[in-house]
């Protein structure tokens, strides 16, 4: 009860340490990466089944 | 309104033996050692006819509060008596200290003030233990739960004075005045010969207590410098604070691990290809061969459990060749794709005697949020005038996602580091003006 109470002083960070909490915990049962992942095509558009072009590879 | 301005009628006056200046005091009963505010004189009235003269003080002073000032600190009524600034004998740190007495007890109080620090002292009614020598580093008095530790350790001179006092204020530069500090409080002990210490508990008070309850304009109060010996450290809710970070930080591991279990990791894939042109172009490959393409790869078809994040393993045998390979996620029923390209190059060889080596054989890539679905795969692979590499190709579907919990356990530390680098930054400050600090220990 006294931890209860004293975290009265510190209410916004709990707060705000509970909201990323719940975000972690979402993402965790999303399978979501919270730094982004690899995906290039985020529109998530149709394929056509053949690419037209991809980036060209320098080599040094 | 200033201090001085509020200063009363004095009810009583004695001679100044030495210029005869009519010296103000308050304390009838008590008082029994004078300052003359006139010409410093320093002396001793048994009542008005026996005036011993003791000597003088030099120079001037302005203090904060004058002798006979009345103000209010924490609710009670006190009265300044008296003014002296002191200095440690062996150190060059001086001090204001302002005898007070409580106007209904009639008990003296003090008043110390150190760089725009101020501290209540009053007798603490009672004696205490210490732990060690009184006067040697890692002294400590235990009172209660709270620890006192031992600050300083000095003998006092007395460089100016005013007012009313009574005792002869020379003598106390006999005694050896022992500090120890438990912010906001602090003990002190005083020590002359072989009598018995007397104890006194001492207060941080805010300057800003000390300009409301004396009614003390800003312009007049000293200006507040460095860390004082019994001031809070900032953060006064770091105990909270640190337990609580401390139990979300375990939350999160503790969530990271059941999500393991929650979403067990389950290899969905694994292939290997071969990187070969075409050999006969058609097509659209034609212009894709020009460019050094290798054939379209298509994985077989592969189920997914979604929502679920899913880790690509490339890896491929290279001996100084590169091999980029853009992919293509594709749901066979929606058509939605997600696309990634990695590059792998590895590069090796000796000089000057040495080997070295460059590069890896192997990536890894993430797709985060995929959809529950049946799947494939298609590569676009691209090598070197169009070589024929071996790849390798695994996925694997709810892949822990450990940066998550580490962005997170990184986000809930900034807010409790700043508070402790504040607290480590202000103790050390504090320390820095004791003799007995932790670096002083070594």
């Amino acid at each position: 009860m006294n931890f209860l109470r004293s975290l009265l002083s510190i209410r916004y960070y709990v707060l705000v340490a509970l909201l990323a909490y719940g975000v972690f915990v979402w993402a965790g049962l999303r399978g979501i990466r919270l730094l982004g992942d690899d995906n290039e095509n985020p529109e998530g558009t149709r394929t056509s089944g053949a690419r037209g072009g991809h980036a060209r590879f320098y080599h040094k | 309104m200033s201090s001085l301005l509020a200063t009363p009628a004095a009810p009583a006056h004695v001679p100044c033996p030495r210029c005869r200046h009519e010296v103000p005091y308050f304390d009838q009963l008590n008082s029994v050692f004078f300052v003359c505010p006139a010409c410093h004189a320093y002396f001793k009235a048994e009542d008005n006819t026996a005036l011993v003269m003791l000597g003088k003080f030099a120079g001037d002073q302005k203090p904060v509060l004058h002798p006979g000032a009345l103000g209010t600190l924490r609710g009670q009524q006190y009265r300044v008596m008296g003014f002296m600034l002191r200095k440690e004998k062996e150190a060059s740190y001086q001090w204001h200290e302002y005898m007070l007495r409580h106007e209904e007890t009639d008990i003296y109080a003090q008043l110390a003030m150190y760089d725009g620090h101020w501290m209540l002292v009053g007798p603490a009614g009672r004696d205490y233990t210490v732990s060690g020598q009184a006067t040697s580093p890692g002294a400590t008095i235990l009172d209660e739960d709270t620890t006192y530790d031992i600050y300083n350790s000095y003998s006092p001179d007395i460089l100016f004075a005013e007012g009313e006092f009574d005792w002869d204020i020379r003598e106390d530069s006999k005694l050896t005045v022992t500090e120890y500090i438990a912010p906001p409080y602090m003990l002190v002990r005083e020590k002359q010969g072989h009598q018995a210490a007397q104890w006194y508990k001492g207060l941080h008070l805010e300057p800003s207590e000390i300009a409301e309850g004396f009614q003390v304009p800003n312009q007049r109060m000293p200006f507040r410098t460095g860390v004082g010996a019994i001031q809070p450290a900032p953060a006064e809710n770091w105990p909270a604070l640190r337990s609580f970070s401390l139990s979300m930080a375990l939350l999160v591991i503790i969530t990271q691990l059941a999500l393991l279990f929650i979403k067990p990791e389950k290899r969905v894939l694994r292939q290997e290809f071969s990187t070969g042109r075409e050999t006969v172009p058609t097509g659209a490959s034609v212009e894709a061969l020009a460019a050094g393409s290798n054939r379209v790869l298509v994985s077989k078809s592969f189920d997914i459990e979604g929502p679920a994040a899913l880790q690509f393993e490339l890896t491929s045998s290279l001996a100084n060749q590169w091999l980029e390979v853009p992919v293509t996620l594709v749901n066979e029923r929606t058509g939605q794709s997600y696309e990634f390209t990695k590059s792998l190059e590895f590069y090796s060889g000796v000089e000057g005697g040495e080997s070295w080596r460059e590069g890896s054989q192997d990536q890894e890539a993430t797709l985060a949020n995929i959809p529950t679905g049946k799947y494939h795969l298609t590569l676009y692979p691209v090598t070197e005038n169009g070589q024929d590499l071996p790849l390798r190709l695994g996925v694997s579907q709810h892949t822990p996602l450990q940066s998550n919990a580490v962005v997170l356990l990184l986000l809930l530390a900034v807010y409790p580091v700043i508070q402790y680098l504040r607290r480590y930054s202000h103790e050390h400050t504090r320390w820095a003006n004791s003799s007995y600090g932790p670096q002083d220990e070594s």
